[in-house]
């Protein structure tokens, strides 16, 4: 049973958040920037507390149990206690420590970001497979077309009036259709949030 | 900022909040049924649940790497109803739903989520905390931290509902290696483009919102829907509008 | 008057009773059946007391007219004691045994071993407790007389003393114990040892007046009588009649104390009731009260097997015979006098019609002498059961009677030695439970393993047939070939797009086709980066993730060496926790084709601005507040290049680096509305192209580079050469090659359709 003074504090803090925005009081300005704070604060301590959960309850817990990613739990484990001992010790300025950044994740993410081009390939290929309907087979039909215009293989259309156009044409196609898709993601949040502003949404318990 | 931005926002607000508290009521959902056209994802999705519950597997629910102080968090927000609900729906299943995300901020609301449905149904001391996790702090490390969740684990659904970039496709090329059914939706447009080219089925636009209506989570759900569809008509009255003047040279 | 004999349980009644007072049968009035055994010994009695009945009614209706008011059972009894006791003083022994001993084998066991108990508390309840009272033994029993069937035919020789220690109901005075301190004088067996009664077992002395008892009977009995009407005590009409003058006179409460001695007109007995109670009750609350006794010297042990047997509602009557002669040494009996007297036999204190069938019928068997051994060896079940006569049920007892399996035949088999297993064992006349053929204390052991009949194994299996059916149709696993088949097509991808990339600075170089035109937003970008004032700092802000770093390296290295060259300072900081690190790897790129440039003097790093959006807002509201510190947690805005910077609008030119088309979004919404005429320019990726197009067409955004082309022809805008040039082929190469690959591959998806198995 979710208690109603969670409710009402959160109810709360959205309107005087909502209210200094809208209108820009030096009193309400004085009770949003201070609240503003305090929810980067809380995001950042919440992500330090969801690190301890991954390290404790889950690759900790794992080492107890039976498997063949015990090893890769031990890996992580040792490895995040060294990081961060020298994080403390260093400190995030510190040129060596920002090679951990600069020689480790950056060529791990980097790889892995690799990795999408020949996944995403592949998924094309079988797009028709899972998809086998117009909107399949359009998408199908822009993915080349856009990977054509992109590869900057048309250069020469420059020269050729028509196929400029039609080409810049192209373009915008993707920016509108994006566009209308935007807007009603927007909405989509605009209602979302007035739900948890009006306490009709409680994704929260207490 | 225009000066009367302001304004036109809080009246935005107020309209939206007006609107839907009134098709919140009883008398009008009475009166006035909803009608919604079909999404096919969701009853894919309910039968996704169903099949879980009884080959007594698990399903996989992915936040994606948004934070709450983002604007991208209505999308998490949708997600985590989303969660609420599968984990009702599930609650009979031999194994209860797992939630990855990669923020800390919703971490801890999703393992608040799954905690609170442990509550509702008596199972409190079989929960495991550890079904919601933080996967990872960056994206490509969720991506990768939530497909290894989702290994040895008896998934054989997978649901994206957040805010996505392009390590979906990693994500979603994890779910296809465990043959489980995938469901995807993102408020980022490149997210959605990879979905429907890797996702058994694709929610697009608003669609990623009209989720928990459709799963029947709470009548706020749906009247939510419902204004959507008003203001969406109000906006594109807005844009014939100024589009029409435009022509006309008024503007 | 002749008794009224029921036809189905052969109890006397009131001849003027209709219904059974035991059973509720009705009763015709000319009935007159006679006992199925027409062994009880109590028949006997009847006849005697009926032949004596005249004198014993005139007798008692002498009695009755005196104050005492005695009932004539009482009467008959006290009148067939004092003849016992006369027959026992003049010393007749020639007394018709066969008769007594007909009679003493009718007797029950259970009465036998009282008889021959009491002769050992006999001597002791008299010196003990004189006035000691008792009350009559015959408590009335619905279940004696429920049971009372038949009685074996031979009885004990114990009848006639019994019955005379009854009749008088109470020794008295010398003759008492005269009698009583004859050894086996009341004995009418063979002159058994008595065994003394143990403390419990000793009887209180049957000091009790007739006369009380017989006032006591009158407040004690009448109402029962007048309630049952029938039964060995009930009276007979004749004497009912004459109580019923007395009616009128109160019933008087009285106790025992208010007893007196006895009357001169009963002799006294050697009976005792309580005594008889006593035994009783011990015997039911220690099986072994007659089994554990020390040897008697000379007397006969009680049986305490028959004893158990009778339970003093269970008379068998068939055994009597064998009971008797196993009287017990303490019975209150033993004194009696067996001397079967006829003529007290006819002068029988009791009508027939008062005692039970039972009683009536029993006889006065020998008692045999015990040994000293336990008692338990010397009974033999097979002459038990041969003694005993099964009693006959009521029919409408029988008819309501749960059947239990051996529950009939068990009583009559009763080993006698003890039990060697179980609870009891060693224990000996403890009472055998009947063998059921399943051991009912243990619980029954099902096992662990499950027990499925040969019909459920048949069901079991066509239901797991069904169900392999339905899982081979819709198996959702993926076959292991479909796997390699994944693998293998990757690695077919991996290995073209890198030999198409390798390849391409060689094989494909001569196709390679440079842009022609510059995109305007490229442009836009060079124009006011050109434009900028070298006073003014320049704010970079890097909001991406490591992942795309190496994309906006490229994109970034010319523009980033333009600022360069332009001698700009420049302030950074990040949205993103790594992105400080990678901001400042960037400049030092950049800074190493830059002669000139000293990062330490021209660039300063606040670090990382948490909080996403809501930071970007904070910075555009007061930048000083959101960033206070540099990544060093130096004071950053005390320094050179920040000492004229209080907002947002100061800076010369506000560079963002971005990866996603929402955080260029946030940027462009946040920090916008503050920048005044201050361009904001992005450096952003491929990706999120597309979605800033429109902020660029709207004039919030001075102009961005993004993906390979915006940098290569930012390069070439600045005329310079960078990696971009370098890589034009490589990109070109691989991108053709995605393209006939998709082409290719979507071609046959669509002709040869392969379906797809997957959960849900």
């Amino acid at each position: 049973m979710k208690s109603p003074l969670s409710v009402l504090v959160a109810i709360l803090s959205g309107l005087l958040v909502l209210a200094g925005y809208f209108f820009p009081f030096p009193a309400l300005i004085a009770i949003r920037t201070p609240m503003l704070d305090w929810a980067v604060t809380l995001a950042g301590i919440a992500g330090l507390v969801a690190i301890i959960n991954l390290m404790i309850g889950v690759h900790l817990k794992r080492l107890r149990e039976a498997g063949s990613k015990r090893f890769f739990s031990v890996v992580v484990i040792i490895t995040f206690v060294i990081v961060a001992g020298f994080g403390f010790y260093l400190g995030p300025a510190d040129p060596n420590f920002q090679k951990v950044v600069t020689a480790i994740q950056m060529p791990i993410e980097t790889s892995l970001m690799a990795l999408l081009a020949i996944t995403l390939t592949y998924s094309s290929l079988k797009m028709l497979q899972r998809q086998r309907n117009w909107m399949g087979l359009v998408f199908f039909l822009s993915v080349i077309l856009f990977l054509v215009i992109n590869s900057g293989v048309l250069a020469f259309s420059a020269e050729i009036p028509v196929l400029q156009d039609l080409l810049s044409g192209f373009h915008h196609i993707p920016a509108a259709g994006a566009r209308g898709i935007l807007l009603g993601i927007a909405l989509g949040s605009l209602a979302t949030g007035v739900r948890i502003l009006i306490g009709s949404d409680k994704p929260y318990s207490g | 900022m225009s000066q009367y931005e302001p304004l036109i926002g809080a009246v935005v607000f107020l309209l939206t909040s007006g609107l839907v508290i009134f098709f919140s009521s009883k008398k009008i959902r009475t009166k006035f049924p909803p009608v919604f056209r079909k999404l096919t994802a969701a009853i894919k999705l309910r039968r996704a649940i169903g099949l879980a519950v009884e080959d007594g597997t698990r399903i996989h629910v992915s936040l994606g790497s948004g934070s709450l102080v983002d604007p991208a968090n209505a999308s998490a927000l949708a997600g985590l109803g989303t969660l609420n609900r599968i984990a009702q729906l599930a609650s009979t299943s031999d194994l209860p739903p797992m939630c990855t995300s990669g923020s800390g901020d919703l971490q801890i609301l999703s393992q608040d989520v799954l905690r609170g449905n442990a509550l509702n149904t008596h199972s409190l001391g079989q929960l495991d905390p550890g079904l919601a996790r933080m996967a990872g702090v960056t994206p490509f490390s969720y991506a990768i931290g939530a497909v290894e969740s989702m290994q040895d684990s008896g998934t054989s659904a997978s649901v994206l509902i957040g805010d996505f970039g392009a390590e979906a496709s990693l994500l979603l090329d994890g779910a296809e290696n465990q043959g489980s059914y995938k469901l995807a939706g993102s408020n980022s447009i490149i997210a959605q483009s990879i979905f429907y080219a890797q996702a058994d089925d694709t929610l697009i636009g608003e669609e990623l919102y009209a989720l928990p209506a459709y799963l029947g989570s709470h009548a706020a759900h749906q009247a939510s829907l419902r204004v959507q569809d008003i203001l969406r008509f109000i906006v594109i009255l807005i844009l014939l509008g100024a589009v029409l003047s435009k022509l006309a040279g008024w503007a | 008057m002749a008794e009224n004999i029921c036809p189905i349980c052969e109890r006397p009644n009131d001849p003027s009773a209709e219904r059974c007072w035991y059973c509720q049968a009705e009763l015709s009035p000319s009935e007159q059946p006679t006992p199925v055994n027409g062994t009880d010994w109590l028949n006997g009695l009847r006849e005697e007391s009926g032949q004596t009945l005249e004198p014993e009614i005139t007798d008692s209706t002498i009695e009755n007219e005196k104050p005492e008011e005695v009932p004539d059972w009482l009467a008959r009894i006290r009148t067939r004691e004092q003849m016992e006791r006369e027959a026992q003083a003049s010393g007749l022994t020639a007394q018709p045994e066969s008769t007594v001993a007909e009679k003493k084998e009718e007797l029950p066991d259970w009465l036998k071993e009282i008889k021959a108990g009491y002769s050992g508390k006999k001597s002791d309840s008299e010196q003990e407790d004189p006035a000691s009272e008792s009350v009559s033994p015959f408590a009335p029993s619905t279940v004696d007389d429920q049971e009372s069937k038949t009685a074996s035919e031979d009885h004990g020789d114990d009848n006639d003393e019994w019955l005379s220690r009854l009749a008088a109901w109470k020794p008295t005075d010398a003759e008492d114990q005269s009698i009583n301190n004859e050894p086996g004088a009341v004995d009418s067996d063979a002159a058994e040892p008595e065994t003394p009664l143990t403390p419990m077992e000793t009887a209180p002395k049957p000091q009790f007046d007739m006369d009380s008892l017989a006032a006591l009977n009158q407040a004690e009995f009448r109402p029962f009588e007048a309630k049952r009407g029938s039964g060995w005590q009930k009276l007979n009409a004749d004497e009912l009649e004459a109580e019923q003058q007395d009616d009128s006179q109160p019933e008087k409460q009285l106790s025992f104390e208010d007893l007196s001695a006895a009357e001169e007109e009963l002799k006294p007995a050697n009976f005792d009731i309580n005594a008889l109670r006593e035994t009783i009750a011990v015997q039911q609350t220690d099986p072994d009260f007659f089994g554990e006794k020390t040897p008697p010297e000379d007397d006969e042990q009680l049986d305490e097997e028959e004893l158990t047997d009778d339970d003093l509602q269970h008379f068998n009557f068939p055994g009597a015979e064998n009971k008797a002669s196993l009287s017990p040494e303490g019975s209150i009996f033993s004194e009696a006098q067996p001397e079967p007297f006829k003529d007290e036999f006819d002068s029988s204190p009791f009508v027939p019609d008062d005692l039970p069938d039972w009683l009536a019928t029993a006889r006065l068997g020998n008692h045999e002498k015990r040994g000293s051994g336990p008692r338990s060896e010397e009974l033999d079940a097979g002459e038990l059961a041969e003694g005993l006569d099964k009693a006959n049920m009521p029919a409408w007892l029988q008819a309501v009677r749960v059947p239990t399996p051996d529950a009939d035949g068990s009583d009559a088999i009763l080993p006698g030695e003890s039990t060697d297993a179980g609870l009891l064992a060693g224990i000996s006349g403890t009472l055998q439970t009947p063998n059921f053929g399943v051991d009912i204390r243990k619980p029954v052991g099902y096992g662990s393993t499950l027990k499925v009949s040969e019909r459920q194994k048949h069901s079991a299996n066509l239901f797991a047939n069904l169900v392999d059916e339905t899982f081979i149709e819709n198996d959702v696993k993926i076959p292991k070939l479909t796997k390699n088949r994944h693998i293998i097509w990757r690695l077919v991808l991996a290995v073209s797009l890198i030999l198409g990339i390798l390849l391409s600075t060689t094989l494909f170089a001569p196709y390679i086709i440079q842009p022609a035109l510059f995109p305007p937003e490229v442009v836009s970008a060079y124009d006011q980066v050109d434009a900028l004032s070298a006073e003014k700092p320049v704010l970079l802000t890097g909001d991406f993730e490591a992942a795309v770093a190496g994309e906006l390296s490229w994109s970034s290295q010319s523009l980033l060496e333009h600022l360069m060259r332009r001698n700009i300072n420049l302030v950074i900081l990040s949205s993103n926790s790594s992105g400080s690190t990678l901001m400042t790897r960037l400049i030092e790129n950049a800074a190493i084709n830059v002669e000139g440039y000293d990062l330490s003097t021209h660039v300063i790093t606040l670090g990382y601005l948490p909080g996403g959006a809501t930071g970007v807002q904070l910075l555009a509201g007061n930048p000083r507040a959101a960033m206070p510190y540099t990544h060093n947690l130096d004071v950053a805005w005390n320094s050179n290049i920040l000492h004229s910077v209080n907002s947002l609008n100061d800076f010369g030119a506000v560079v963002v680096l971005s990866d996603k088309s929402e955080s260029s979004r946030n940027w462009v919404e946040q920090i916008r509305p503050g920048l005044g005429t201050t361009p904001l320019i992005f450096v952003v990726s491929a990706q999120a192209a597309p979605l800033l197009q429109p902020y660029y067409q709207s004039g919030q955004v001075s102009g961005y580079i993004a993906g390979f082309y915006g940098s290569l022809a930012y390069e070439q805008l600045l005329q310079q050469t960078s990696g971009s040039l370098a890589h034009l082929g490589a990109f070109q190469s691989a991108m053709l090659l995605v393209v006939i690959i998709i082409l290719v591959g979507g071609l046959v998806a669509l002709i040869h359709p392969t379906s797809t198995e997957r959960k849900g």
